[in-house]
């Protein structure tokens, strides 16, 4: 488990890649560019999970909520 | 298109309800909802793939109304199809009841997408049909929105997520009545070219008679045909489509609507639309 000292910059890929890895379902959708929460490693590992879409982020708002809509466990950040 | 006086009939009684309710709740916008009649009758009974018994089935082929001040409509469409009992029309946009002035998913039996922020419906319909694109069969999602929608930014930023992610089972309908709250959409912030502007961002785009059912099969066979990527219907429309003094008169009536007006609407209706 993710130790919940760690900011949660350092923490938010580790703690995706565990939900994944133990069977969780979910999907990350991120934008903003240089954002701190880059899921780069989680995107390499399960690169169907995330959709980055750059600066557009009202857009990435309303895209979580499809995913969402559409039945999936949805992380934003940016 | 054998069942072309079919749906010609039940877009006259979708007409009709629409009127109706409206009339009874004193309450919202005749001609937004009436320039959507045939595509949504074309919709609900040719194109789509439901089960009116099972609203919630996991198979069922999706709509967004981004147009949400057009949902009479929808709710007409629905309660027509069987979706729920007709008799909650006549309850529009009253506390407590299932049909409010904006679509709601857990409230309303066939509701797939919330609606009415103007512009989110695209956003919403990329995410939705990015879901269920995995599945197979693929639900499609169809989208539908409304011209003065498309002043606003983030349609454009959704625009172009529909471009880079090409989910095929999307198809997105813009509304081109030319008509928005306060005027012309023309006159106020114009979009033409629109169908230039669209293929510039990457879409495949058909421009059809919105109140034709064989131009709007035409389109969606043509856009189907196409190579993969986001697909267009630009649906020449008329706002107050029906009613021959919404027709004439370019602003859309809401809030105040008299009994009188209501009453002449229904005339022209119930005499079939001449």
């Amino acid at each position: 488990m993710t130790p919940a000292s760690k900011i949660t910059e350092d923490a938010y890929e580790p703690a995706l890649m565990e939900f994944v890895a133990a069977g969780g379902n979910l999907v990350a959708v991120e934008g903003g560019d240089g954002s701190p929460f880059g899921v780069s490693s989680f995107k390499e590992a399960y690169p169907e999970r995330v959709f980055n879409l750059g600066s557009a982020e009202q857009d990435m708002i309303l895209a979580a909520a499809g995913l969402a809509l559409g039945g999936k466990n949805v992380c934003v950040s940016s | 298109m054998e069942k072309r006086a079919f749906l010609e009939e039940k877009a006259l009684a979708v007409r009709r309800d629409v009127v109706r309710m409206i009339g009874l709740a004193r309450s919202g916008f005749p001609a937004s909802s009436l320039s959507i009649v045939d595509v949504l009758v074309w919709l609900y009974w040719k194109v789509m793939t439901l089960r009116t018994e099972e609203p919630s089935w996991e198979g069922r082929d999706r709509f967004v109304l981004g147009k949400g001040r057009g949902c009479p409509a929808l709710y007409a469409v629905l309660a027509n199809r069987s979706f729920f009992p007709r008799d909650e029309l006549w309850s529009y946009r009253r506390l407590g009841a299932m049909l409010q002035g904006f679509p709601e998913v857990r409230r309303t039996p066939g509701v797939d997408a919330p609606g009415g922020s103007p512009g989110h419906g695209l956003g919403l319909a990329n995410g939705l049909a990015l879901a269920l694109r995995e599945r197979t069969p693929a639900p499609s999602v169809f989208c539908l929105v409304g011209d003065g929608e498309l002043q606003e930014g983030v349609f454009w930023e959704s625009a172009m997520t529909s471009a880079s992610f090409s989910p095929d089972n999307l198809v997105l309908i813009v509304d081109r009545d030319g008509q928005q709250m306060g005027g012309g959409t023309e006159e106020i912030m114009p979009l033409e070219p629109l169908a230039d502007k669209l293929r510039a961002f990457g879409w495949t785009v058909e421009e059809c008679d919105g109140h034709d059912f064989l131009s709007l099969e035409g389109a969606l066979v043509s856009l189907r045909s196409s190579p993969k990527g986001p697909r267009c219907m630009v649906v020449r429309t008329i706002s107050g489509k029906g009613v021959s003094f919404l027709e004439k008169n370019s602003s859309d009536q809401c809030g105040s609507l008299s009994r009188d007006f209501i009453d002449r609407a229904l005339r022209e209706l119930e005499r079939g639309g001449d």
